[in-house]
């Protein structure tokens, strides 16, 4: 089967016309090639292999009929006639024994499975009683059939009564019906075509292998660099934390289906494996990660490291992260990683990971092409490892722009939360009231400018703010503190530029900066230590010399709140 | 929701947006006043147009809160009345 176009054969009992339009045309991978076989003739084709239908050949059939069309005995106990259970059994025999004819002609038989006709009331409260209800025939029927074609590794009976539960009642049309002969209504078309393909992307060895995942409001509710492994929203009688422990459980349970798990964030290893390993409602273990990448590296160029640790192509692995930002950003520069849209709402994660359905595993084993495989990932990855581009360059493409404003009335409450809540970039980690707060900037010397970032995504609201303190010739930085929402996004350099900007127009000699080590504030260390002041590793003191100008960072719009 | 034509055609172009997804790009309508939709000039065929009509009865119905049988607009035999726009003006008149 060609991975490009797969060749379908559809053979029903009703019109597949509009079905056969959505499966041709949906953007989606693989792409199919319908042809419709006779309409209501199920069996003949199924059999008489001289039909003009098969004069080209076919990759897959998908063969979707109605029960009480193909089945005499379920037609006849529609209309409430009295039938035997095993009258209606000895006749889905015959038919399995006609669908398995199928198998020279086709490599892949699909058949979604019988579902009660919607317009059929039956028995009422009698419908489940054995030997009388219809929805107790059918499923009988369906068992009967699936162990008829149990032991055929090319056929898979599909589990069409969720096709018709999400349509819910727009999954029968009368008027589609009387009109058409079309059976079902559009969002039962459009949901199977999502299944088959789904199901094709698996039979072809395309399902995907392993789930990547962020650990901060996306494993567990909070940040643990700055609450603290212990106050992560996770279990108990919360119905957050018991979102976070459903999600996480799903993903355990995938685990069990041989899917991988991985974990790329952007945190502190020891911080964020600490709360994987000591916080008591975690479902998910560190035994469960195949892999992780937990540093403050680009996400994208972690990504391919630990698929290349691996040993799988970045076509084998889900990205899920609660950042648009991060999500684009993987979008961007991995179009193989799927990475699906994702709730703000914590409690629709597990149905975002359930609705995935790219996990369907192949039938054959892949092992056998394995090595071939292998290599060609390696080269695909050294290629994108070459085309991956660098994270300012992608950073400018984000429109980023920081308001910067000083400290009043309608931000100190902000102000104070920044100060008192932030643990992981934050210089010092003075924690300080709002009365506090305004009476140390009362001095004439001091000042707090606070800073607004917003994007192309959106405004992430006031999250940086930088104190500072002037005194004979020089600019002392008294605080550096940055939600970790925007670590990483230049805004660390904007603030720097800032602060210079502002002691050169004072004539100052240098600006100064020194660091407070705390159990959390390694992230805020790295960064200073890479920001270009001078360090001395005696006092842990960081000193720029304003004879040269700070660098402004590129791409990115700064403005104050009066502008 | 007020029922003015305007409102109708949103209804129209979101049935559009549905019927699109299964046809091919070439034969694609376009969410235009005057595009056929029945009729010589129509590009969609006989099945396609019945379940542009059942799409559309839903949307009016989700919009509206009214239900519509839109078989009669087919019988109408004026070429104008076949673009989205007569579409419109024939249920409006329906609906008063």
């Amino acid at each position: 089967m060609k991975k490009d176009l797969v060749r379908a054969i559809l053979i029903s009992d009703f019109n597949m016309e509009i079905f056969a339009g959505y499966l041709e045309h949906d953007s989606n991978s693989p792409k199919i090639s319908p042809t419709i076989a006779p309409f209501g003739q199920v069996v003949q084709v199924m059999m008489d292999k001289s039909m003009d239908c098969w004069k080209q050949s076919q990759d897959v059939a998908i063969v979707w009929t109605r029960a009480e069309s193909v089945i005499n005995s379920f037609h006849k106990a529609l209309e409430f006639d009295l039938v035997t259970i095993e009258q209606a059994l000895e006749e889905v025999d015959v038919y399995s024994d006609c669908l398995l004819s199928l198998m020279d002609r086709v490599k892949i038989i699909l058949v979604p499975a019988w579902t009660m006709p919607l317009n059929i009331a039956g028995y009422g409260m009698l419908e489940r009683k054995s030997g009388l209800g219809l929805t107790d025939l059918l499923s009988r029927m369906n068992l009967r059939f699936a162990e008829n074609l149990n032991s055929m590794k090319n056929v898979f009976i599909l589990n069409s009564e969720r096709w018709l539960q999400s349509a819910g009642e727009e999954a029968f049309k009368p008027k589609l019906w009387y009109m058409g002969k079309i059976a079902f209504g559009n969002p039962v078309f459009r949901q199977a075509v999502y299944e088959i393909k789904s199901a094709l992307i698996g039979l072809m060895g395309g399902a995907k292998k392993i789930i990547l995942v962020d650990l901060d409001n996306t494993l567990w509710g909070g940040v643990v660099g700055d609450e603290g492994w212990e106050n992560l929203k996770l279990g108990g009688h919360n119905p957050i934390g018991e979102a976070f422990t459903d999600f996480q459980k799903s993903l355990k349970s995938l685990t069990r289906r041989g899917i991988l798990l991985g974990i790329i964030s952007k945190n502190e290893e020891s911080v964020a494996m600490k709360a994987i390993d000591e916080n008591s409602e975690m479902i998910l273990k560190r035994v469960d990660f195949a892999g992780w990448r937990i540093n403050w590296s680009d996400k994208a160029k972690n990504i391919l490291e630990l698929l290349e640790e691996l040993r799988l192509g970045t076509q084998s692995a889900v990205f899920i992260d609660d950042n648009p930002v991060e999500r684009a950003r993987i979008r961007e520069t991995l179009p193989e990683v799927l990475v699906p849209e994702w709730p703000n709402d914590p409690m629709f994660y597990k149905h975002s990971l359930i609705s995935l359905n790219c996990f369907n595993t192949p039938f054959i084993s892949s092992e056998d092409k394995g090595r071939t495989k292998l290599y060609k990932e390696e080269s695909y990855r050294k290629k994108l490892k070459n085309k991956l581009g660098s994270l300012d360059d992608w950073l400018k493409k984000l429109d980023m722009r920081v308001v910067v404003d000083g400290i009043n009335e309608a931000n100190l409450q902000r102000v104070s939360q920044l100060f008192n809540k932030t643990n992981q970039m934050n210089l010092t980690t003075r924690r300080m009231t709002e009365k506090e707060l305004l009476d140390w900037v009362k001095e004439k010397n001091r000042r707090i400018w606070t800073f607004r970032i917003s994007d192309k995504f959106g405004d992430s609201g006031l999250t940086g703010l930088i104190a500072i303190e002037s005194e004979k010739n020089e600019m002392k930085v008294t605080d550096f503190i940055l939600s970790c929402r925007v670590m990483g996004r230049k805004i660390e350099e904007i603030m720097l530029y800032i602060v210079s900007e502002y002691a050169r127009t004072l004539n100052l000699k240098k600006v100064t900066a020194s660091y407070l080590m705390t159990k959390k504030n390694n992230p805020c260390y790295i960064f200073w230590k890479q920001s270009g002041f001078k360090h001395d590793k005696n006092t842990d003191i960081f000193t720029w010399n304003l004879e040269k100008k700070y660098p402004q960072p590129e791409g990115i719009k700064i403005s104050s709140s009066s502008d | 929701m007020e029922m003015s034509e305007e409102k109708i055609i949103l209804s129209i172009f979101k049935a559009i947006d549905e019927v699109n997804k299964m046809l091919p790009k070439d034969r694609q309508l376009k969410k235009l006043p005057g595009t056929f939709l029945a009729g010589d000039r129509g590009k969609l065929e006989s099945l396609e147009l019945i379940n542009f009509i059942v799409e559309l009865e839903g949307r009016l119905q989700k919009d509206f809160s009214l239900t519509f049988n839109l078989i009669e607009w087919l019988e109408i035999p004026e070429e104008s009345m076949k673009r989205i726009d007569g579409l419109a003006k024939f249920i409006k008149a329906q609906a008063n």
